[in-house]
């Protein structure tokens, strides 16, 4: 198959101009999809060419799968790519594609199946001897869920089988608990996923969040692009990533590479796949939890460390132009860490920001790295995520990164919407994260209620001082 | 508004109608050549018609060329917008005789062209009375969101 000429943009925001960009890499025309509130993006100044494809409601514009597969005949694209969330993760959009005779930059209909279901993910991962964290398969009933839960032991985690970011997931504690939090679980699962299916696992207290990276060109092949740790999150949404995951035992490190290689290979997995594991530090074991389809929020971390351009590498993959590096040649050197800067205001519990940017200064150049589709004077759309921009600083170790990544936090320079960006700086600047002693539930239930404290004190404090 | 009935929807809006930020190649055309054919008219009934029949599987079959080629928007009269993007179709089926043509009478609710949304048939309406004053759009030609498609005079 000859490489892609021109590729459909199903996508807004920072991923839309991420992936405009590995086209202009890759030499393919770049068609932008867009709503009509996006018109004035960032993105559909840097295309090729746009489509306006509806109005701003998402459902009537990204998540609308018919608009997005006619967007790219209409404008005669040979290439789709979904970029991450919206349609990215929905099956029927490849098979749509494949039927249309447009190359989806992303695994076929059945393997994003296979490897998207966390109930048939895991039984792949049995059958090839990948660890998976205890627990069930799918449980039907809430009878059943207590007889797993009895043999595991309490606590618990119940989880929907359909679903992800943190939606149909329960924590149970003890048994007294189980009756609620099997109706919570189910019935959300149903409403959020239309899957009211849901495993039971064994709660890991102070689990670290590890995946790996891997690409697959289609045919069986895979090669992993090492690992990264998203640890450090808030309601199960990712603050800030690493690459690579730092600190884990040596025989950890390479059986979960290894595994991850594996699977993606027996999928017959085409582009860039994510394994993630739940990483117990206490017993020092890892546990499989679920493959995602899809390029990932916090990929420039890996690409930061081992010179890989993934979405590039997606583009080739799906033209039929195969993988372009061998194992062999990926060298994980330095240390890299995302930060995501949402329009949120953290002292109001996160609450979006939305707003006018009347100033947006970002401290790039080399070793900073800032994927945005901010620009000064851009109002932000009220329609869609809070994500502005993600914030990737690479040093030579884990320190040097960390300290750089604070400079630059520093130097970013944003008004007329609230950010995270002050919360990421204190949240890594605390000893724990320093060193490296945080788990999954860490800022929860360890930090934000003493920032909280000291944010209320400071802003009394700047109050009386105004007095 | 939408209103979805079986496959078919019916796109009426009511909302002052802004410039459409068309990006599609600038006017060449002239408006609306239409070719009136033998066939039966499977829609386009006078109002309350457009709801009525536009089998998914029947889309009328001509590829559409590169690019859309609108023709001069009139300064003034109601511009409709397509409500998706799409293929612009002028008639109910391929053969069929258009819905309108410029200079004609047409009631509000009544179809003026069909958006073709991966087979899915979105038959636009007029939202006021009015004279055709304008078609945009070349059959068969592909449009965006919000694009204008017929133009209508209401003082017509």
């Amino acid at each position: 198959m000859p490489k892609l000429r021109r590729v459909l943009i199903a996508n807004r925001g920072e991923i839309a101009v991420r992936v405009i960009r590995a086209c202009f890499d890759e030499g393919i025309e770049s068609v932008l999809a867009v709503s009509a509130a996006d018109r004035e993006s960032l993105g559909a100044e840097l295309a090729d060419r746009v489509v306006v494809i509806g109005p701003a409601a998402a459902a009537e514009s990204y998540l609308d799968l018919d608009r997005v597969v006619s967007a790219a005949k209409v404008s005669e694209c040979d290439g789709l790519h979904p970029g991450y969330g919206f349609l990215s993760e929905r099956p029927e959009l490849a098979a749509a594609c494949a039927e249309g005779g447009i190359a989806f930059v992303g695994p076929s209909e059945e393997a994003m199946r296979r490897s998207g279901d966390k109930a048939t993910a895991r039984a792949l991962a049995r059958e090839l001897g990948v660890p998976i964290n205890e627990g069930s398969d799918v449980v039907g009933s809430e009878q059943q869920a207590r007889e797993v839960a009895e043999r595991i032991g309490y606590p618990v985690l119940l989880k929907a089988a359909g679903g992800g970011g943190g939606r149909g997931m329960r924590r149970v504690e003890a048994a007294t608990e189980l009756a609620g939090a099997w109706a919570q679980a189910s019935g959300e699962a149903e409403a959020a996923f239309g899957d009211g299916r849901i495993f039971v696992e064994r709660y890991v207290r102070h689990a670290r969040h590890v995946e790996v990276q891997v690409l697959g060109d289609g045919r069986g092949g895979a090669i992993h692009v090492g690992h990264r740790d998203c640890t450090l999150q808030r309601r199960y949404q990712k603050l800030i990533e690493e690459a690579p995951a730092y600190g884990l035992p040596p025989a950890l490190d390479a059986e979960i590479k290894d595994a991850s290689r594996r699977m993606i290979s027996a999928l017959g997995y085409a582009g860039a796949a994510t394994c993630e594991f739940l990483v117990d530090p206490d017993r020092g074991s890892a546990g499989f939890l679920e493959i995602n389809a899809r390029l990932q929020v916090e990929h420039p971390v890996s690409e930061m460390v081992t010179g890989v351009d993934i979405v590039r590498e997606q583009l080739r993959i799906a033209g039929g132009e195969g993988i372009s590096a061998g194992q062999e040649e990926i060298e994980v050197s330095g240390h890299a860490i995302e930060v995501r800067i949402n329009a949120e205001s953290p002292a109001r519990d996160f609450a979006p920001s939305p707003g006018t940017l009347a100033k947006w200064v970002v401290p790039e150049g080399t070793g900073v790295r800032v994927d945005t589709a901010c620009f000064p004077g851009w109002t932000i759309p009220p329609h869609y995520d809070s994500l502005l921009a993600k914030l990737i600083v690479g040093g030579a170790d884990r320190t040097d990164a960390l300290e750089r990544t604070r400079r630059a936090l520093r130097h970013l320079r944003v008004e007329g919407v609230e950010t995270t960006a002050g919360f990421a700086l204190d949240l890594l600047g605390d000893a724990d994260v320093v060193a490296g002693r945080v788990h999954t539930r860490w800022v929860e239930e360890e930090f934000i209620d003493g920032w909280n404290a000291s944010n209320e004190a400071a802003a009394a404090a700047s109050n009386e001082e105004a007095a | 508004m939408i209103v979805t009935v079986g496959e078919d929807r019916l796109h009426v809006s009511r909302d002052p109608l802004p410039e459409g930020a068309s990006l599609a190649a600038p006017a060449t055309a002239a408006p609306a050549s239409g070719a009136p054919a033998a066939g039966p008219v499977a829609a386009g009934d006078p109002p309350p018609p457009a709801v009525a029949k536009a089998s998914s599987g029947a889309g009328p079959p001509t590829a559409p060329p590169p690019a859309a080629a609108p023709a001069e928007v009139p300064e003034s009269g109601t511009k409709i917008e397509s409500p998706s993007v799409g293929l612009f179709w002028r008639s109910p089926s391929p053969g069929a005789p258009p819905f309108v043509e410029v200079g004609q009478q047409i009631a509000a609710g009544e179809t003026v062209a069909i958006v073709e949304v991966m087979k899915l048939m979105n038959h636009v309406a007029s939202p006021v009375d009015g004279v055709v004053t304008a078609i945009l759009v070349e059959n068969g030609a592909p449009v965006e969101f919000g694009q204008a498609i017929v133009v209508v005079d209401p003082q017509g």
